[in-house]
């Protein structure tokens, strides 16, 4: 049989198409290939949920009535104060703290990772410490060690230092005088200085009254302050 | 080798020779389809040196063993080409049915019902709803055509003359 002739008597118009079936089996192996990059894709987005719930997932302390104290998963000790509360995502970043009301934090010693409060007027950022957050009216009270004090985070803010306390004012941070006076005889004003400076303080005078507030200045300047505007002489009895 | 051809280029070289090899074996155009596919799905998952080689001898191996199956005692057909003429032969059949399949679709259908189906001009003309004049000139014009093609010129005068 000749080669036409074979070929004749099997013509059928469309078929022994490349085009035809490369598209067919290209479109086969895709219908394969998209359910199980479906599913794949499907399972991967499902694991970034869970994932991102899991880091996410957050971690709440209250106090009601009375005052709770609460040891924070890195070892800080926090006490709330009534109708305050701490919340914070332990598996995210357990020294990244938020809270309202006022709470005392003794901040557990991890020089490597800041432990920060941040608060609805207030941030605070700590090494290891020990401070009184209050945020209505904001306001922050440093028993030891240093805290950087600022409105918000991003905010440069202020140092303070053991005893130092300080208030957010027009949105920036404002040291507290250490010392007010208001028409306070001067045996009070001279103990409260000599308890603070650790020296004693003494005056010829003590009956005498001040109103007057000192913020970091040194204890020779207040003495000069002092002196001045009583018209007295303060002796330092070391 | 590997990288000359794409999956693609593969199929459209050497998609239509392949099966025309596969339907001297089969003499059976759905099964020669499906054996093809076959060979080019394997293929694929086997990326071999030389495709084109692999691919015809896949095909006539699995040719070979569907006629075992589908065919078994019956003698092979002695137009089966030999194995260095496999690509030759195939190309040149596949020419002949893409110049079939080329042809203006009035003259190809009467081309077809003609000689595959053997159907007279009378047949032919009644079933197109033509004139037996307009058939045979269809047909006649439709082996023109082909004669002029240099793969049928030989066989086609000892066909037709």
């Amino acid at each position: 049989m000749d080669s036409l002739s074979f070929i004749l008597n099997f013509f059928r118009d469309g078929i022994f198409d490349g085009r035809k079936a490369y598209l067919k089996l290209a479109g086969k192996r895709r219908t394969v290939l998209v359910p199980w990059l479906v599913a794949a894709a499907a399972s991967l987005a499902l694991g970034v949920f869970l994932f991102t719930e899991y880091r996410n997932s957050i971690k709440e302390y209250y106090a009601y009535d009375i005052r709770q104290e609460f040891t924070l998963p890195d070892g800080t000790q926090a006490v709330l104060f009534p109708g305050s509360s701490i919340s914070l995502k332990p598996h995210w970043n357990p020294r990244t703290v938020n809270m309202s009301g006022t709470v005392r934090f003794t901040v557990a010693k991890d020089p490597a990772h800041p432990f920060t409060v941040t608060a609805k007027n207030a941030f605070a950022e700590v090494l290891g410490t020990v401070f009184t957050l209050c945020d209505n009216p904001p306001e922050i009270t440093v028993e030891e060690g240093r805290v950087r004090f600022a409105a918000q985070a991003d905010a440069e803010g202020i140092v303070l230092e053991k005893g130092e306390s300080a208030i957010i004012k027009d949105g920036a941070p404002e040291k507290k005088p250490l010392f007010v006076f208001e028409d306070t005889p001067l045996r009070e004003v001279l103990e409260s200085l000599s308890g603070h400076f650790g020296v004693r303080l003494r005056c010829a005078e003590e009956g005498k009254r001040l109103s007057a507030e000192f913020k970091d200045e040194r204890l020779e300047d207040i003495i000069l302050l002092v002196e001045e505007a009583l018209d007295v002489k303060i002796e330092v009895v070391k | 080798m590997s990288q000359k051809y794409t999956i693609e280029d593969l199929f459209s070289v050497y998609y239509r020779p392949l099966c025309l090899l596969s339907l001297h074996y089969t003499y059976d155009t759905a099964a020669s389809e499906d054996i093809v596919q076959e060979c080019f799905v394997a293929m694929m998952s086997k990326t071999p040196e030389n495709p084109k080689t692999y691919l015809y001898t896949a095909v006539r191996n699995r040719s070979l063993s569907w006629r075992q199956r589908n065919k078994p005692g019956e003698p092979l057909p002695e137009d089966i080409p030999a194995p260095e003429d496999e690509e030759s032969t195939s190309i040149r059949d596949a020419r002949l049915w893409t110049a079939i399949e080329s042809l203006p679709p009035q003259r190809r259908r009467c081309l077809v019902l003609a000689k595959r189906d053997g159907l007279s001009y009378k047949e032919i003309a009644e079933e197109l709803g033509l004139s037996e004049n307009t058939v045979r000139n269809n047909i006649a014009k439709a082996l023109e055509t082909l004669r002029e093609l240099p793969e049928v010129k030989k066989s086609f005068i000892l066909l037709f003359f």
